[in-house]
């Protein structure tokens, strides 16, 4: 069945050559300085730096499709399409003939065809060989429904799903991907791809029905790109060894 | 060097001398002689001397810093020299206080101009009052009618110097500053510091500094503090004729202690008029309000209040009232009432568990009859044997007048970055007499070089080599050695972000007419569902819903829960453990002497001036506690292997919490970097634990042999680099240094928003240098205020050279002396284990399951 692979944030079929990126949120840091008057903390060149590092493990690839929210704020900023179009023509460089596909997040309200220099394919949703790709806004399973019928696989951005482990009074968090099979149909919630925040902790998002993902298994992934099963969620209570559980939601 | 030196009393008729007849006469109306204070003072002051005058509470201190002052005045007046300018200031750390004041001056005042227009003289006192809560109208009014008398506080004068008020300040000739001890021991007092040095450059000349202070110690730490590098100060100390009737009571071998804690309460509050109650925290306050009610309820309704930092304004003004009119039989506060805002007549004052420090005590049970000659009555109720030791020594050294020593904060370099914000708001500044003003502070006398320079390349937004880091607030000129402000919004930006005190994350609680409660933690709010019950200001409320930061409820009669709010419950004080080190260490010595049980008993009751029956309990403590293991003291250092739950590893040193939080901090990280995995630890005032499975005492032993002097502080501050106090301190020094703000382009910044920045910032900061101003701040801050390490250097000397020796035991139980620390620490961990360590053997432990 596992014809995929997990590497760092992203996802990559192998059979279709498609690289899934979860959130990107360009000018997310744009916004914490014009609301802080603070500093710059460089995401533009970490986000640059993930992307070298998972072209570099993963050359074949011949499309690339993000998951929504390539960009952070709500309204039109010259700035952050700037950032996005100087992100894509960095892969640009790397992969000449890649083909670039984006679905539209929430926060993706004023990207046009035209403002990204017809560089990257705008949709709501795309569906490549039964492979549905949208953003995932709460009730996407009635919106997308027809679209989901048609499909096996669904990939989904939006909801930064991490995981806190915690042991004895330690906790952390690592982003993660849930992945499992609802009512016959193989799902993918992928973390965000933008480096410095993790997300929140699956039990406590109350944009993520418990109920649908309680049977997903849990992947952590983290920076040096390993890969840690940790099996089904509602199991994972249960299974982790003594003085070791889950985050307390 | 500036000489510090005690004042001289002085008799009646010299002060007579020196005094404007008119104010003599208004003067002996109201008074029969000049108080001690006065005789101490008065004349000191009008000679232009700077002065600390340090008097209990109700010791006439505020009139004796106003007798030479309103004399003045009524010079200026008489000469026709008197200015629409403002010649006095006076500032309180509480608005409170400061309104209290304004009002308790306004009649004085009002009968000596009445008294001078008789005479003949137009010209009138004029007083203002100006803090954070004046309106803009006041704020207006007092351009028109400039005050003489200027009542206001730290924050509020740092404002003025950066506002069209400022030419009014030019004739400043007196500045006093009230419980100038409850400022000087935090950032407040260091903003305040450098204010008073950006207004001597302001004023023509010199200005008498008054410093008006409780009991405090190092005395002349604080006189120096007052007036700052190169000038004289005296100090007036008057001693306690005040007296105190201080009681322990204990209800440790009662059965339901919480019912006869309450017993005994109503017992008192039967006996007096007014009881005012002292808690360590906010949620123990509702807590006991809470019980009062539940167990008599049918007296206690409208008669008991809470009165504590968490509650409105209004309704804490409400309560202040009713206290004033004596419709309340009880009051319980946390600390909100102990400061001098005028409350009535209290007749005992009961803690509520121990107050940590022998002038927290005195303040606390000072509140109770408040005037001078009064007895103070006051009141311990103890449910715990370690409580128990301490108030009865608390007691001890309130009777022999040992005060335990304040820290002063010294080169905070967030609040310098503000206030050269500020100051080159005001005009263009020279980079070296920018250096010599900042110096003249007591908080930056030794403010290095390398420091200073570190701070304004922050500022001008040069640091290293990532020129585009930082949004620069000022303008560095290299050729002309001038340091000018930059951007247009920069005065905005440190007018609404001024301050010292962070914001914590709170949310407002209304009910459904907007009317404020009070607030309470977002933390607590997100635990909260829809109906559920809690308490505020002794009243339930069931919470409806929330809008942003504002959280809705309803009167309720539900059963509540109590809320928590963030740790606040202070250390105790390093001369207090000390003290009951030393008593730890004369008991042991008794008890292993084989003295007569009554004769060690009869020991304890005269050492700790205590009642027999708390003597009794605190020899069945020690007794036992020797029994099962060994009574650790001042000389010897008890560490415990307790193998429970944990492997723990007490150790028993009464050293405060501000020492064994870095003791145990320091001891675990090299403990955790031989075994490259994180231990856990819990810290209280008695001691600490470690726990982990890898160690031994062959280990701690070891590691202990191995600590050099020289090493603790880098090893200290490794230590704390990826703790959440580093993360959350960073947040309050970074919004001081004016590096995240609070308030930008009107809109105010949620502490959310900021934490968030702020852990960006940090790892941004962290990688760029070691050195960034703001992040050495946090560390110093940590190292210094919070923690104290200057003290646990010299105790890791003494263990060094085994003037402390360390003691080793192996016990089935935790100890009488453990239980608490282990039960009552406040844990955390050192993190060595990197996150992807981490998850690697999570992960792997959890494979092999």
């Amino acid at each position: 069945m596992k014809n995929f692979n997990i590497i760092g944030p992203c996802i990559y079929l192998e059979k279709e050559k498609i690289l899934v990126v979860g959130d990107i949120h360009c000018g997310f840091e744009e916004e914490i300085r014009r609301n802080f008057g603070g500093i710059y903390i460089g995401q533009k060149k970490e986000n640059f730096k993930l992307m070298e590092k998972i072209i570099e493990k993963e050359k074949r690839m011949e499309k690339i499709v993000f998951l929504g929210d390539i960009t952070h704020s709500f309204i039109y900023k010259k700035k952050e399409i700037e950032e996005l179009n100087e992100f894509i023509s960095l892969i640009r460089n790397k992969l000449k003939k890649v083909k670039i596909f984006a679905v539209k997040g929430n926060h993706d309200l004023f990207l046009t065809k035209k403002n990204l220099n017809n560089q990257i394919k705008l949709s709501n949703f795309f569906i490549f060989n039964e492979n549905l790709f949208i953003h995932g806004e709460k009730d996407f399973l009635k919106i997308y429904e027809k679209e989901i019928k048609k499909s096996k696989r669904i990939f989904l951005g939006h909801f930064h799903p991490a995981i806190e482990i915690k042991e004895n009074i330690k906790t952390e968090k690592f982003k993660c991907f849930l992945i499992g099979k609802y009512r016959g149909k193989e799902f993918f919630f992928l973390p965000s791809f933008f480096p410095f925040i993790e997300g929140s902790d699956i039990r406590k998002n109350k944009e993520i029905e418990y109920e649908l993902v309680k049977n997903f298994r849990v992947y952590v992934t983290d920076e040096e790109f390993n890969i840690y099963d940790f099996g089904k969620l509602k199991k994972l209570e249960k299974t982790l060894p003594p003085g070791i559980e889950p985050g307390s939601p | 060097m500036e000489k510090i030196e005690f004042s001289n009393i002085r008799e009646k008729n010299e002060i007579d001398e020196v005094l404007d007849k008119d104010l003599k006469e208004w003067f002996f109306t109201k008074f029969k002689d000049y108080s001690l204070t006065q005789k101490a003072s008065v004349y000191e002051i009008k000679l232009k001397n700077n002065i600390l005058i340090s008097a209990p509470t109700g010791g006439t201190k505020t009139m004796s810093a106003f007798l030479p002052i309103l004399d003045n005045l009524i010079k200026l007046i008489k000469e026709k020299e008197l200015e629409e300018k403002t010649y006095v200031v006076y500032c309180s750390p509480l608005k409170a206080l400061s309104n209290d004041i304004y009002f308790n001056l306004l009649k004085p005042i009002e009968e000596i101009n009445t008294i001078l227009r008789k005479k003949g003289f137009s010209k009138e006192i004029k007083i203002g009052l100006r803090t954070g809560d004046s309106s803009q109208k006041e704020r207006a009014k007092h351009k028109e009618e400039v005050p003489n008398i200027l009542i206001t506080t730290p924050e509020s004068l740092t404002i003025l110097l950066n506002s069209s008020f400022k030419e009014y300040l030019s004739n400043i000739e007196y500045v006093v500053i009230d419980e100038i001890h409850a400022l000087a021991e935090n950032k407040r007092g260091v903003l305040l510091s450098l204010t008073l040095e950006r207004l001597e450059k302001i004023a023509k000349k010199s200005f008498v500094r008054i410093g008006l202070s409780a009991s405090v110690s190092p005395i002349k730490e604080i006189a120096e503090y007052l007036v700052g590098e190169g000038r004289d100060c005296k100090i007036a100390e008057v001693y306690l004729p005040k007296k105190f009737n201080i009681e322990v009571i204990n209800v440790l071998n009662e059965e339901e202690i919480n019912l006869k804690i309450i017993e005994k309460i109503n017992k008192i509050a039967e006996e007096n008029r007014t009881v005012l109650i002292f808690t360590n925290t906010r949620s123990a306050t509702e807590r006991l309000i809470k019980n009062i009610k539940e167990n008599f309820p049918s007296k206690y309704i409208e008669n008991i209040g809470a009165h504590h930092s968490s509650l409105s304004k209004e309704y804490r003004k409400n309560i202040e009232e009713k206290l004033r009119n004596g419709e309340l039989k009880i009051v319980v506060s946390s600390t909100s009432l102990e400061l001098g805002i005028d409350i009535g007549f209290i007749d005992v004052v009961v803690l509520m568990g121990s107050p940590k420090s022998v002038s927290k005590a005195l303040q606390r049970i000072g509140r109770a009859g408040h005037r001078l000659g009064e007895i103070a009555n006051g009141k311990f109720i103890l449910s715990d044997y370690d409580d128990l030791v301490e108030c009865s020594v608390i007691k001890k050294n309130i009777i022999e007048k040992k005060i335990d020593e304040i820290h002063i904060p010294k080169n905070c370099l967030d609040v310098l970055s503000q206030s050269i914000v500020g100051m080159v708001l005001e005009k263009d500044y020279n980079l070296e007499e920018l250096y010599r003003i900042i110096k003249k502070s007591y908080c930056y006398k030794n403010l290095t070089r390398e420091d200073f320079i570190s701070t304004i390349s922050y500022l001008a937004g040069d640091y290293s080599l990532e020129l585009k880091n930082f949004y620069p607030k000022v303008y560095y000129d290299i050729e002309k050695n001038e340091i000018r402000k930059r951007g247009k919004l920069l005065k905005v930006i440190y007018l609404t972000n001024i301050g010292t005190i962070p914001d914590e994350s709170y949310v407002k609680v209304l009910t459904k007419d907007k009317k404020e409660i009070g607030k309470i933690d977002e933390i607590f709010l997100d635990s909260l569902k829809k109906g559920d019950v809690f308490s505020l200001g002794g009243k339930s409320y069931a919470f409806l819903y929330c809008r942003g930061m504002n959280a809705y409820v309803s009167l309720s009669e539900k059963t509540p829960n109590i809320p928590n709010w963030y740790s606040e419950i202070l250390p105790l004080s390093f001369t207090t453990a000390e003290s009951i080190q030393k008593f730890r260490y004369l008991l042991k010595e008794k008890i292993e002497k084989n003295t007569l049980k009554e004769e060690v008993i009869e020991f304890i009751r005269n050492y700790l001036y205590t009642e027999e029956e708390n003597a009794r309990e605190i020899y069945n403590y020690f007794l036992n506690q020797k029994k099962v293991s060994f009574i650790p003291n001042e000389k010897e250092l008890l560490i415990e292997n307790y193998k429970g739950e944990k492997n723990f590893f007490i150790f028993h040193c009464v050293f405060g919490r501000r020492i064994n939080d870095a003791f145990s901090r320091l001891l675990s990280y090299v403990l955790s970097l031989e075994k490259k995995r994180d231990i856990e630890i819990g810290v209280n005032d008695n001691g600490f634990y470690l726990a982990s499975d890898l160690l031994n005492f062959n280990l701690i032993e070891r590691v202990l042999s191995k600590l050099k002097k020289e090493e603790i502080k880098s090893l200290l501050e490794e230590s704390i680099e990826k703790t959440e106090i580093l993360k959350r301190r960073f947040r309050h020094c970074a919004t001081r240094g004016l590096m995240i703000l609070r308030n930008y382009k009107g809109k105010r910044k949620s502490v959310g928003k900021q934490n968030m920045s702020s852990k960006i910032m940090l790892n941004v900061v962290s990688n760029l240098t070691k050195n960034f101003p703001i992040l050495k701040e946090t560390r110093r801050e940590i190292l210094e205020d919070v923690m104290d390490i200057k003290n646990l250097e010299k105790i890791i000397e003494k263990i060094i050279k085994e003037e402390i020796k360390i003691i080793k035991k192996e016990t089935v139980l935790p100890s009488p002396f453990g239980i608490n620390i282990i039960f009552q620490g406040r844990s955390d961990y050192i993190k060595v284990e990197n996150k992807i360590n981490f998850i690697k053997r999570i992960h792997s432990l959890y494979e092999k399951l």
